[in-house]
């Protein structure tokens, strides 16, 4: 689970010369939140993961981590564009958006990497945050 | 506990720290009961996700478990029915804390404007609406606004277009941030006036406390520097000095005690325990929707639909803000992230717009949380996940600007507050059902809204502009207004014109629900000078 959810939150959110979702701590944002605020979309959330692996095998023989960054854009693509998928995945880029963007008490963007990027200060006094 | 009391304020938020403060400097024994905790400003978490802008995980000024089994019925524009909880924006929430909405706003400290109290009069009556003027002028409550703003604390200074004052604001206006000199430098060039955005924040050091910082994190937080001004840190502590007032928190009030008709109490809950608490006065300022319920839920043989509600009124004609409003993507950088983020207004379209009944406000917007933008503020066509997306929110955080504005809502009798007894809270109290809309006429106000809001950005030169105006539905939220309409003639409302209950004369509401209409303009500061209103007139009697 953890190497598949890092591969595809880093489609998500991939790295440049700032962090990717999973180099931000993406995936600890996403296993606390299950586990709390979203526990209903435990298993639905594993099992959209579940399906874009046997994808991954069935189409490449490889599971979704081992695959350049293009083949896996296409299965996530295919997986945004199924009727079936389409909740589930935009579920996935909502969770990885808030770990990423978030502040960093609930678990991702530890440096606060993102604001960095964008150019967010909270201005707020020292020791605060 | 003594046994009974001169005052109860059901509610410390906007009103009711007004009112619990002028009456207990005025010499009445005061009990405050809120359902809701007193918190110091540190003791609001700072999360970016749990807070009054962004809401679905919860809030950072109630415990999940204060949360927990309050549900609404929120009916839609379909007439669909749906039991939702307080972080469901069907709910209508407002903060459940000392302060109220006051701890965690943006502060906005608009007086309505004159013909805001005349609108029926200005305008005529649209068919199927319930617009009407208010028995009270601007003229009324202007030595009111003028109290607020100046022991309060309100920065701001006058708009050419604002109602006539008998002097200056007390604080300099927040400064021109950059998105505030570019609109400046559009509206300059379109030939409309503007002016700050007058706000309860200290601009300079005033009643012992600091002046704003400026930080990224205003509105839906507390203030770290407690230069945000609410009723938690001016009129409750001044109750609370005088020795004469009680506050207690944690208490959810079920309904008015009455004796022979006559209001002599609430009963309420704490502690999972039952009591009961006597008053010659009560004061409802539980908010407008809140407000309404526990009248609703009070009912005796006189009044058998709620006290107050022999003419129907009731928890009709609900109001709070229709939003329309643009986004444009300028090529320079806009953004200096210096708050609280508006500091430019216009009240160019509150009135006279041909074919339009009233109309509204328009300002720059509060610094968006880095997660609020890329919820709401993404533009159309960008693919929302992959390199692009990251390099759109690195480009256009500080490159994209929110030019929004309240519209003054037309109200309708359907737009309402019921109970349903068949749905309980936790104590057992039925819980409210909200139904209906507005007036379809505002659509037509929130579509012209929009427009101006694309021209100001387009004059100040972004280069590309997206926009949204909100189609028919039920507003309340934060501005909820309008379900305890004032009325000279009881049969046209709920409280006469000093916020009594008709047929009642020791029975006050004091928070946004004897607003008839609900203006273009943000309500507290209209909230606050009519429950200092309300309150002195009670002290007097």
């Amino acid at each position: 689970m953890c190497e598949l959810l890092r591969a595809v939150i880093d489609c998500i959110i991939p790295a440049d010369d700032y962090p990717s979702a999973s180099q931000n701590r993406v995936d600890v944002y996403i296993e606390r939140i299950l586990q709390n605020e979203l526990q209903e979309w435990q298993d639905k959330f594993q099992a959209g993961l579940d399906e874009l692996e046997a994808d991954a095998k069935r189409t490449t023989g490889q599971g979704f981590a081992a695959l350049p960054p293009q083949r896996q854009n296409a299965l996530l693509a295919a997986m945004e564009h199924d009727a079936a998928w389409s909740e589930w995945f935009a579920m996935l880029v909502q969770l990885t958006n808030e770990g990423y963007y978030a502040d960093r008490s609930n678990g991702g963007n530890p440096d606060h990497a993102s604001w960095d990027m964008i150019g967010y200060e909270p201005r707020l006094p020292p020791g605060l945050i | 506990m003594q046994s009974e009391f001169d005052v109860i304020v059901v509610g410390a938020g906007a009103g009711g720290g007004v009112a619990a403060g002028v009456l207990a400097e005025a010499g009445k024994t005061v009990l405050v009961l809120d359902r809701g905790r007193a918190l110091g400003i540190n003791a609001v978490p700072r999360d970016h996700l749990r807070n009054h802008r962004i809401s679905q995980y919860g809030y950072n000024t109630e415990t999940p478990a204060q949360l927990a089994g309050r549900p609404r019925v929120a009916v839609n524009v379909l007439g669909r029915e749906e039991v939702v909880s307080p972080e469901n924006g069907g709910y209508g929430y407002n903060a459940s804390v000392v302060g109220g909405g006051t701890l965690v706003y943006g502060a906005q400290a608009w007086r309505f404007l004159p013909d805001d109290f005349r609108m029926a009069s200005r305008y005529g009556v649209p068919e199927g609406s319930s617009l009407a003027d208010w028995p009270i002028s601007y003229e009324d409550l202007e030595p009111f606004y003028d109290k607020v703003e100046w022991e309060m604390g309100v920065a701001g200074s006058p708009h050419v277009l604002s109602g006539k004052r008998e002097r200056d604001f007390p604080m300099p206006p927040v400064a021109l941030n950059l998105s505030g000199q570019t609109l400046k430098r559009g509206a300059d060039q379109l030939g409309w006036p503007t002016g700050p955005v007058p706000l309860l924040i200290n601009t300079v050091p005033y009643n012992g406390r600091d002046a704003c910082i400026g930080c990224g994190m205003c509105v839906g937080f507390s203030c770290p520097t407690d230069a945000k001004v609410g009723s938690q840190n001016t009129m409750t502590p001044r109750a609370l000095k005088t020795g004469r007032c009680t506050l207690t928190t944690g208490a959810t009030v079920a309904s008015l005690v009455t004796e022979n008709g006559k209001v002599v109490g609430v009963r309420y809950f704490k502690d999972d325990k039952e009591h009961v608490a006597r008053a010659k006065t009560v004061v409802l300022a539980a908010a407008a929707i809140e407000t309404a319920r526990l009248l609703l839920n009070s009912r005796t043989d006189r009044e058998p639909n709620g006290i107050g509600n022999n003419s129907d009124h009731v928890g009709r004609h609900i109001q709070g803000h229709y939003y329309p409003g643009a986004i444009g993507l300028f090529d320079d950088v806009v953004q200096d992230g210096v708050g609280p983020g508006v500091s430019i207004s216009t009240l160019k379209f509150n009135h006279n717009n041909p074919g339009i009944v009233g109309g509204g406000m328009l300002a720059n917007e509060f610094v968006k949380l880095p997660i609020i933008f890329q919820k709401n503020c993404w533009q159309p066509g960008v693919p929302r996940w992959g390199i692009e997306a990251k390099r759109y929110m690195r480009h256009a955080y500080t490159r994209a600007m929110h030019v929004q504005g309240p519209v003054q809502e037309i109200p309708s009798a359907n737009g309402r507050v019921t109970v349903d007894s068949s749905r309980r809270d936790r104590f057992g109290i039925p819980v409210p059902r909200l139904s209906g809309t507005q007036h379809e006429s505002t659509v037509d106000v929130g579509q012209f809204m929009q427009k101006r809001a694309e021209d100001w950005l387009r004059a100040s030169g972004a280069k590309e502009i997206w926009s949204w105006a909100p189609p028919l539905f039920l507003s309340h939220g934060q501005h909820q207004a309008g379900t305890t309409r004032m009325s000279d003639d009881p049969k046209n409302g709920v409280v006469d014109r000093h916020c009594r209950v008709h047929g009642h004369d020791n029975l006050f509401v004091a928070d946004g629900g004897p607003h008839v209409t609900n203006a273009g303009l943000n309500p507290v500061l209209t909230i606050l000078a009519l429950a200092w209103r309300t309150a002195e007139f009670i002290a007097g009697n």
